[in-house]
C-alpha cells in the first residue's frame, strides 16, 4: 500500500519545511525555538528513513527506493503548496499527515 | 577563470540550457507523453475498440489463426496482451522476408486491422530518435542529436545545483505574488529541485540507453575478431545469452528454412507459470536454430521487475523440454537492466504511471521556466540600461519567438497530430506520414506566428488556439468514431476514456494559462538604483 509511505514523507517534509524560519514565521508569526527546530529537524528526518524502510520492507530494496523517492517528490510538492498557499495550516497538515500515516501502517 | 566556481557554473548553466532548451523541451515532453504510448496507441486506432479478453487459451489460438493466415511462417514473436494492449501483437516472416505484424483478438483469433498510424510510437520515437516520418533512414543521426541535447541536459542539471545558492533555505518556497523575475526564479527553482531525483535519473539512464552508440571503443576493442568487430556477441552476451545460442544472432544464420509446425504452446506456459509464480508471461518466440530444431522462447512480462530486459525460458519446440533459463546477472549488465527499466518504466502501474507522467510535465516546465527567465532577466537588464536596440535586441527577439514557437506552439502542433488522427481518411495512401506532416507544418506555422505577431499577442493566440484544440478532441472523437467518453466511461475503459479527460484538463489548462498572460506592456523604465524586483508587481515588468 502505498499510503503510508506518502504520509510518512509529508509528513518528515512538512516537519523540515517548520523547522526553517521562512515557514515557520508563516505558519506560526515567529521563528523556531532553538529546540523546537532541533525535533523537528530530527523528527522529519525521522519520518522520512521510516518512509523508506516502509517502502524496501513492502516491494524490496529496488522497487521500495524506487517508490520512496517518487512518493518523496510528491510529498515535497505537497508540502510546498501547503507553505504557499496554505501556510497557517502547515502544522495540522503535519500532524494529520503523522497521525495518518501511523494509522493507515497499523492497519495494514 | 578570474570569476569564482559558481559564476563559471551559473554562465554554464545558462548558456547549457538555452542553446539546446528548445530541443530540449520538446525532447522531455514527448517523453512524457510517451510514458501512456500504449494508451495513445489505442487512442489512435478506435476500429480496434473493444477487444475481446485474454484468456489462458490466448497463445494457442493466436498460434493457430497466425499458422492459417501465414502456412509458410518460419519465425514468430507473439506478444501476449496485457492490461495496456488488450491485442494480440503479432510479427513473423516467411522464408527470410521482412518481418510483417497484424495484431488479433485474443478471444476470437480474428485479425484486427486499425487505421494506418504511428499513434503513440510517434512520442515516443521522436523523443529519442527525432523521427520524422514512418520508415527513416536517419534514426542514427537523429539518436546523436538528442544524445548530445542530453547530455547538455545533464550539464544543465548539476551547474543548476551548484548556481542554486539558496538550494535548502528556498526549497519549499514559491512566490508566485512576487511577480517578474522573482516569480519565474522560483517557479523554475521549485520545479527543478523537488523532482530532482527523476531528472537525474531520466537524464543519466537516457545516455545510458545507448551508450554503445556513443562510446563503442570497448566493444571494438573486445570483441575484434577475424573478420571485425563482432557487436552481436557482445549483445548477445550482455543478454544472458548462453553461447551455443549466439549462432542464432549472427546473420545469413538462417538459410531457407522449412515452416514452422504447429507448436505444444500449454505445457511450455504451464511450466513458465510454475517457474514465475507471481508473473505473467509477456511473450513468445519460435524459430529454428540453423541445425534445424525448432525452439521456443517465453518471456516474461517486461513490467515485473525494474531490470529491463525480463528473463527468459528456452523450450525445445519438439517435446516441450526446458532447455536454458536465459538472465543477465553480471553487475554490467544488471546495472545497464535497472537503468534502462527506470526510464522506461515499464514497472510502473496506474499510480506510479501518473506521477512520473507528472513529473514529466514538471521537467518540461522547469525547461520552460528557465527558458522564460532567460528573457525576463535580459528584459529587466536592458530596460535598467536603457538600451535603446542594438544587438541585445534582435538576440532577445529570436529567443522570445522560439520560446513561443516551442512552449506554446508544440503543445499545440500536438493537438493538430491527434486531430490529424482523427480527420485524415482511414484509407489513404501512407496515411501514417500524413499525421506526420500535419504535425511538423503545424510547429511550423506556429514559428511563423510567433515572428510575425508581438510577443504577448503570439502567447494568448497559441495559447487560446491550443486550448480550444484540446479541449475539442474529446468531441471530434464523438462526431468521428464510436469509442468515445459516452461510450468508454459508462464501460469502464479508462485507458480511453483517461485520454479523452486528459486532453480536455489539458485544454483547459492552455486555456488557463493564456488568461495569465498580461494584456499591454507597462513600460515604466526602472529610476537610478532601483532594482526591478523591489518593485510591487503591478509596475515590475512581467512576461
Amino acid at each position: 500500500m502505498v499510503l503510508p509511505v506518502f504520509l510518512f514523507c509529508l509528513a518528515g517534509l512538512g516537519a523540515l519545511a517548520l523547522a526553517m524560519d521562512r515557514h515557520h514565521a508563516d505558519a506560526l508569526g515567529r521563528d523556531p525555538a532553538p529546540r523546537a527546530r532541533r525535533l523537528l529537524q530530527l523528527g522529519g528526518a525521522a519520518a522520512l528513513l521510516l518512509a523508506l524502510a516502509l517502502a524496501i520492507a513492502q516491494a524490496g530494496f529496488a522497487m521500495g527506493s524506487t517508490d520512496w523517492s517518487v512518493q518523496l517528490s510528491l510529498g515535497a510538492l505537497a508540502a510546498t503548496a501547503l507553505a504557499t498557499w496554505w501556510p497557517r495550516r502547515l502544522p495540522t497538515a503535519t500532524l494529520l499527515a503523522t497521525l495518518g500515516a501511523l494509522a493507515t501502517w497499523a492497519l495494514q | 577563470m578570474k570569476e569564482g566556481f559558481r559564476q563559471a557554473m551559473s554562465w554554464l548553466h545558462t548558456w547549457s540550457g538555452l542553446v539546446l532548451g528548445w530541443l530540449l523541451f520538446a525532447i522531455f515532453l514527448t517523453g512524457t507523453l510517451a510514458f501512456f504510448r500504449a494508451e495513445l496507441n489505442q487512442w489512435s486506432r478506435p476500429e480496434l475498440y473493444p477487444m475481446g479478453p485474454a484468456s489462458a487459451a490466448t497463445a494457442a489460438r493466436a498460434q493457430e489463426a497466425l499458422l492459417r493466415r501465414a502456412p509458410g511462417v518460419t519465425q514468430w514473436i507473439m506478444h501476449l496482451p496485457d492490461e495496456r494492449q488488450p491485442a494480440v501483437t503479432l510479427l513473423w516472416r516467411t522464408g527470410n522476408g521482412r518481418f510483417e505484424t497484424l495484431l488479433m483478438d485474443p478471444q476470437t483469433g480474428a485479425v484486427r486491422e486499425g487505421r494506418d498510424t504511428l499513434g503513440g510510437e510517434f512520442f515516443y520515437r521522436f523523443h529519442f530518435e527525432l523521427r520524422s516520418a514512418k520508415v527513416t533512414r536517419w534514426a542514427t543521426e537523429g539518436r546523436w542529436v538528442v544524445g548530445g541535447a542530453t547530455m547538455l541536459m545533464f550539464v544543465a542539471l548539476l551547474t543548476g545545483i551548484v548556481t542554486h545558492r539558496r538550494i535548502f533555505k528556498d526549497f519549499f518556497t514559491f512566490r508566485p505574488r512576487k511577480g517578474g523575475q522573482r516569480a519565474w526564479l522560483d517557479a523554475h527553482n521549485v520545479t527543478g529541485v523537488l523532482m530532482l531525483p527523476f531528472y537525474l535519473m531520466i537524464t543519466f539512464s537516457g545516455l545510458m540507453i545507448f551508450h554503445t552508440l556513443y562510446l563503442p571503443a570497448g566493444i571494438a576493442a573486445l570483441y575484434r575478431g577475424a573478420s571485425g568487430v563482432d557487436s552481436a556477441a557482445y549483445f548477445a552476451e550482455s543478454s544472458g545469452e548462453p553461447a551455443e545460442r549466439r549462432a542464432l544472432r549472427r546473420r545469413g544464420g538462417t538459410a531457407a528454412q522449412p515452416p514452422l509446425p504447429l507448436l505444444p504452446l500449454d505445457p511450455m506456459l504451464a511450466q513458465a507459470g510454475a517457474e514465475w509464480p507471481q508473473g505473467r508471461i509477456g511473450d513468445l518466440r519460435a524459430q529454428r536454430l540453423p541445425d534445424g530444431r525448432v525452439q521456443v522462447e517465453v518471456g516474461r512480462h517486461d513490467g515485473d521487475r525494474l531490470q529491463y530486459r525480463p528473463q527468459r525460458l528456452v523450450f525445445d519446440g519438439a517435446d516441450g523440454r526446458l532447455l536454458h533459463r536465459v538472465d543477465a546477472q553480471g553487475p554490467a549488465a544488471r546495472t545497464y537492466g535497472v537503468l534502462y527499466g527506470l526510464h522506461m518504466a515499464r514497472f510502473a502501474g496506474p499510480t506510479m504511471r501518473w506521477a512520473l507522467f507528472g513529473f514529466g510535465i514538471a521537467g518540461s516546465a522547469m525547461i520552460a521556466t528557465g527558458l522564460m527567465l532567460w528573457v525576463v532577466k535580459r528584459r529587466q537588464q536592458a530596460a535598467r540600461q536603457r538600451a535603446g536596440g542594438g544587438t541585445g535586441a534582435w538576440g532577445m527577439r529570436i529567443v522570445e519567438t522560439l520560446n513561443i514557437a516551442a512552449l506554446a506552439g508544440l503543445p499545440l502542433a500536438i493537438a493538430a497530430f491527434f486531430w490529424a488522427n482523427r480527420l485524415v481518411p482511414a484509407d489513404l495512401a501512407a496515411r501514417a506520414d500524413v499525421e506526420l506532416q500535419c504535425f511538423f507544418s503545424a510547429w511550423a506555422l506556429t514559428l511563423a506566428v510567433a515572428a510575425a505577431l508581438p510577443a504577448r499577442t503570439g502567447w494568448r493566440v497559441l495559447l487560446a488556439l491550443g486550448g480550444l484544440a484540446y479541449a475539442g478532441l474529446p468531441l471530434l472523437n464523438a462526431l468521428t468514431t464510436h469509442a468515445h467518453l459516452g461510450v468508454t466511461l459508462p464501460a469502464g475503459d479508462w485507458a480511453l476514456a483517461g485520454v479523452d479527460l486528459s486532453f480536455l484538463a489539458t485544454g483547459a489548462l492552455l486555456g488557463l494559462i493564456a488568461r495569465q498572460v498580461p494584456r499591454a506592456a507597462p513600460v515604466a523604465p526602472l529610476r537610478d538604483g532601483e532594482l526591478a524586483h523591489e518593485r510591487p508587481p503591478a509596475l515590475a515588468e512581467r512576461s
